[in-house]
């Protein structure tokens, strides 16, 4: 049956090929769709029914999901003889335009868009569908609903744009619709607070951002991730077509074609830079690209700028650093992180759907996206990893003692963040792309099931005051067993493929170079591998094993989650469960370097030595967590108590997330605001008001002086004439 | 002995002189309208030692027939008692005192010190001709020269004529 | 007869010598003299009538001011070429004389009308526009 059904798929296969074009013109249906939900959600809202609202939200979703699958379909129906770097690409208008430079509206999907869509798209509709249960007793629904998609809208712009700017859009749309769903319940000033801090930590990495645009820019002269597609002698001329395989080489190079300024993305530029060599444009990290250019005149394809002796490599590098720094900001990496924690204020599929699948995997995608670029400039590459290896070590080290259910997922939504930085660091893009694929569908499920339980409980989410749910909770509970052992990294589960994968390339690396800094990283990695599996054990263990320790009327009133919050749970589950098993494939390159995504990756190559030696590390890693675990929280049943604990140091640098927000606001925060009250001070005070409220008193005064001249005695008027004509006379006399 | 000009000279300055400073520093007013009389004719007598006979005659028709005349029975209709009298002054009167004194001073000095010029001083020293000064001789510029200024003092007279009789009145 | 002689011939001599103490200087200082008594009085009295002839005092020092240049200009006149000029003077006199007649006629009725309303003609009691 399935092999008629293959048989029939493949019957499709001229049909979508010859109308290609209609695929790539309603591309901007996808994002299109969200948006339309949006609107009507926020214009409309206040007049509709909750159920109404609600429905919108969905389906909007939902469209967006069908016409992804429908597109991605497209792009991939050609089957193996495809070429995995083609992609679904349309123009829908100029933007700006410069001089030199313009900047076009457009919308592309390629193999890595269209994972990205999918896992925006699908999951996003499954947290939609948990919201319509969650959210169904909150007055704000319509407002939620319109906020979450806009939310889809703009992550969708980010993944799907075609250029940097368009991507930067979305960036910043994304981050916008954060702080509005974190201060969701604004009522409580202290989610305001969060949703502020959320936003002006992520403005923080912003800068950066924008600051490597513009170094790009200034390098390349063009912001497109994607060339354009256009029209050569009348036959419509693809990627496919004008990049041909020189003659002689080896298929998987490809050399370019000299086009239209803005035309170019970076690869190309990059290919063009080493002078159409193909085979050098893909370095491998630790060499340099060859040629200390001298003259980027390359008639015209490039801005004609001359920067003599400075290798491309640095000027790449700033660039990239600088990028990264806005990844920092959006992704929660050291030092940028402090927001995300305090962003469990929100709604908990706010906490699933942003802070755990997708606003914070667009560091990811970005820097996936412009893995050539990265790929060219090893010092950017040494630092996204040691930041990526060094927040996967001390988020998991923070989420060991924490006492809100939400908090520890937050702590480890950072830590797999550094796990996935870590893998693009060695090089090994793809498999960071792989790792948000699984991150994104446990991670929603633990926290899609951390909400079902806080709302079973009616609010409570300290770990101290849960316990015994399992038999109350039975879905609940074994959805969430398989998220954790996803996360911690059981053998075949979805979490298991990508986490190995990249301890993987760490140590392949380290093996091939004997970098001690790899080492380093590796050991960070495996014990951050220890404490995630403790820390979910710790969560399952306090939240569902043991005696009940909540208050005596919310044990009585635990309920099993409604229908429309099971079901999600039950897809996340089984996805979360087989994911890594169906489409590994998908993401690990098999033999070569060019895995199923298109990007090319540049790590190590195992021994089996290696890899043997990995898994044995990695597994026993786990299973120590996970005993571990058992062993405090069901063995001898301990409960957390921080006060008891607090003599060891340990114990209170992990609590108190070792004082990093406290440390932001004694040096950063505090002067600022006295700085602000200084300004306050000296230009409000000083400035404005003596200036300006200083004038006005003092002409009332002078008035008030001057009135004493009106006397009304007519020989006071009288001497003031003669006074005057005295003084006319004297003057008329002097001259 | 000086001259017989110089003395009659002397003699009405004095005069104009003395009453001018009685009529402003006399307490009841009724002084100072009645100094105004002997001020009025020593001003005459000056003008008629300047060879300005007309101006002398009128000067005593207008200013002594109807001004003063204008004077008397505006006091007659405002009754002074006899408290207000007492002190005068608009305001402190040791510096209105002074400053009298100084404005005095000032006028001396400043023609004193600095005087006239010389050619004027000159010309004045010498006699005038016989018609100057009369009717027929102010007559010829007065109505071509100034006819203007002439007909618009007319003016200015009836106006101010109808004006005095509206203000004055009890009912309009 | 000799006693004519003896009583005319001085004043006959000293008509004949030129005058001193009478000069466009002195005339001046007199003028001068008056108008700051005038001044003075409009300044420092009380009464509104008393103002009122103050500056008729005023206005007839000025009055002796053009009077005097007149006299002085009259005998300039080939001089200066002005055919008129001291005639000039004493029309300026004359005309001083009409308008302080009207002056005078106006002020008068004010402050009787003055006095009609507020039975004073003290300008301490008159301070109606006193801030």
């Amino acid at each position: 049956m399935l092999n008629s059904l293959g048989q029939w798929f493949e019957s499709l296969n001229p049909w979508v090929l010859s109308h290609r074009t209609l695929f790539e013109r309603t591309l901007i249906l996808i994002p299109l769709l969200p948006l339309a939900g949006f609107l009507v959600n926020a214009l409309c809202g206040a007049r509709l029914t909750r159920r109404a609202a609600a429905n919108i939200g969905v389906f909007a979703s939902l469209g967006a999901l069908v016409y992804s699958v429908v597109c991605a379909v497209a792009l991939t129906l050609p089957g193996a003889a495809a070429d995995t770097r083609d992609c679904l690409h349309a123009v829908y208008g100029t933007w700006l335009r410069s001089g030199d430079f313009s900047v076009s509206f457009g919308l592309f999907m390629d193999r890595l868009g269209m994972v990205m869509t999918l896992i925006v798209t699908g999951v996003g509709t499954v947290i939609h569908l948990y919201s319509v249960g969650y959210m169904a007793h909150d007055p704000g629904i319509s407002r939620f609903f319109a906020y979450m998609n806009l939310f889809l809208f703009a992550m969708l712009l980010l993944v799907l744009g075609d250029n940097l700017l368009l991507l930067y859009v979305g960036w910043e749309g994304v981050g916008l619709c954060s702080y509005l769903l974190i201060g969701f319940w604004y009522e409580d000033a202290k989610n305001a607070a969060a949703g502020m801090k959320a936003f002006v930590v992520n403005r923080i990495g912003d800068l950066g951002f924008t600051l490597g645009i513009l170094a790009l820019i200034a390098i390349f002269g063009t912001v497109n991730l994607v060339a354009r597609p256009e029209r050569v002698g009348g036959q419509r001329v693809t990627k496919q077509t004008y990049l041909q395989p020189a003659r002689g080489e080896k298929s998987g190079g490809y050399v370019a074609l000299p086009r239209e300024p803005g035309l170019l993305d970076y690869g190309d530029a990059l290919r063009l830079l080493s002078n159409n060599k193909p085979a050098e444009c893909y370095v491998l990290a630790g060499t340099r690209l060859p040629a200390e250019v001298t003259n980027f005149d390359l008639s015209r394809t490039l801005s004609a700028r001359h920067w003599p002796g400075i290798a491309i490599t640095v000027l790449l590098t700033y660039a990239c650093v600088l990028l990264f720094i806005g990844a920092i900001g959006k992704s929660a990496q050291i030092p940028l992180f402090v927001w995300l924690p305090d962003a469990m204020a929100g709604p908990t599929p706010v906490s699933a759907l942003i802070h755990a699948a997708t606003m914070v995997t667009a560091g990811v995608y970005m820097v996936c996206r412009l893995n050539g670029l990265y790929a060219a400039s090893p010092e950017a590459l040494r630092m996204v990893a040691i930041i990526g290896g060094a927040t996967a070590l001390f988020a998991a080290l923070m989420a060991v003692t924490q006492l809100d259910i939400k908090k520890v997922l937050a702590y480890s939504t950072i830590s797999q963040l550094g796990y996935m930085f870590l893998g693009l660091g060695v090089g090994a893009f793809s498999l960071g792309i792989f790792h948000v694929f699984t991150h994104a569908f446990f991670k929603a499920l633990l926290f899609l099931c951390a909400g079902a339980v806080i709302h079973a409980l009616a609010g409570e989410q300290d770990l101290r005051r849960m316990g015994g749910l399992r038999k109350r909770l039975p879905v609940t509970f074994w959805t969430m067993v398989i998220g954790a052992a996803a996360l911690a990294g059981v053998p075949w589960l979805s979490g298991w493929y990508s986490k190995d994968a990249i301890l993987l390339e760490v140590l392949a690396r380290y093996a091939q170079t004997h970098d001690r800094l790899y080492l380093w990283l590796y050991a960070a990695a495996v014990l951050g591998a220890f404490c995630t599996a403790f820390y979910i054990a710790r969560l399952l263990c306090l939240t569902f094993l043991g005696e009940s320790r909540a208050e005596p009327e919310k044990q009585a009133h635990a309920h099993e989650a409604p229908l429309t919050m099971a079901l999600p749970l039950l897809v996340l589950a089984a996805f979360s469960l087989l994911a890594g098993m169906v489409w590994h494939g998908l993401f690990i390159p098999e033999g070569g370097r060019v895995s199923g995504l298109g990007t090319y990756n540049i790590s190590a190559e195992g021994t089996r030595g290696v890899e043997r030696l990995n898994e044995a590390l990695a597994f026993a890693a786990t299973l120590c967590g996970l005993a571990l675990a058992w062993l405090l929280y069901v063995r001898k049943a301990r409960v957390p108590d921080p006060e008891a604990a607090a003599r060891r140091v340990f114990y209170r640098l992990s609590l108190h997330k070792f004082y990093v927000d406290e440390a932001y606001q004694a040096f950063i925060v505090g002067p600022f605001v006295e700085g602000a009250r200084l300004a306050h001070w000296v230009i409000e005070m000083l400035c404005i008001d003596l200036l300006v409220t200083g004038t006005g008193k003092g002409v009332a005064w002078l008035g008030g002086y001057l009135r004493r001249l009106q006397t009304g005695l007519v020989n006071f008027y009288a001497a003031a004439m003669l006074l005057g004509a005295l003084a006319l006379l004297i003057f008329l006399l002097r001259s | 002995m000086a001259n017989l000009t110089d003395a009659v000279f002397l003699v009405s300055a004095v005069v104009c002189a003395g009453c001018a400073v009685a009529i402003v520093s006399r307490k009841n007013p009724v002084y100072s309208v009645v100094y105004m009389l002997p001020f009025l004719l020593g001003m005459t007598t000056l003008f008629v030692l300047l060879d300005a006979a007309f101006l002398a005659a009128i000067q005593m028709l207008v200013y002594g027939g109807a001004i003063l005349v204008l004077f008397l029975f505006v006091l007659m209709l405002i009754n002074l008692r006899p408290e207000e009298l007492k002190s005068d002054f608009a305001a402190a009167p040791y510096a209105l005192t002074t400053l009298g004194a100084a404005m005095l001073a000032g006028a001396v000095y400043l023609f004193a010190r600095h005087g006239v010029a010389a050619d004027l001083r000159e010309a004045f020293a010498r006699p005038v001709g016989e018609q100057f000064g009369s009717v027929g001789s102010l007559a010829g510029p007065l109505l071509q020269q100034h006819v203007v200024p002439f007909e618009l003092a007319s003016v200015l007279i009836v106006v101010a004529l109808l004006g005095a009789v509206l203000l004055a009145k009890k009912k309009i | 007869m000799a006693l004519q002689t003896l009583l005319l011939e001085p004043l006959l001599a000293a008509g004949a010598a030129q005058p001193a103490l009478f000069s466009l200087t002195n005339c001046l200082i007199l003028a001068g003299v008056i108008f700051a008594a005038g001044a003075w009085g409009v300044i420092a009295r009380r009464n509104l009538l008393v103002m009122l002839i103050s500056i008729e005092l005023m206005l007839n020092a000025v009055n002796l001011a053009f009077i005097s240049f007149a006299r002085a200009h009259a005998n300039l006149a080939q001089q200066t070429l002005q055919p008129y000029a001291g005639e000039t003077g004493q029309l300026c006199a004359l005309f001083v004389i009409a308008i302080a007649a009207a002056e005078a006629a106006v002020g008068l009725a004010i402050v009787i009308a003055l006095f009609r309303n507020r039975q004073t003609v003290d300008t301490r009691e008159l301070r109606t526009l006193q801030q």
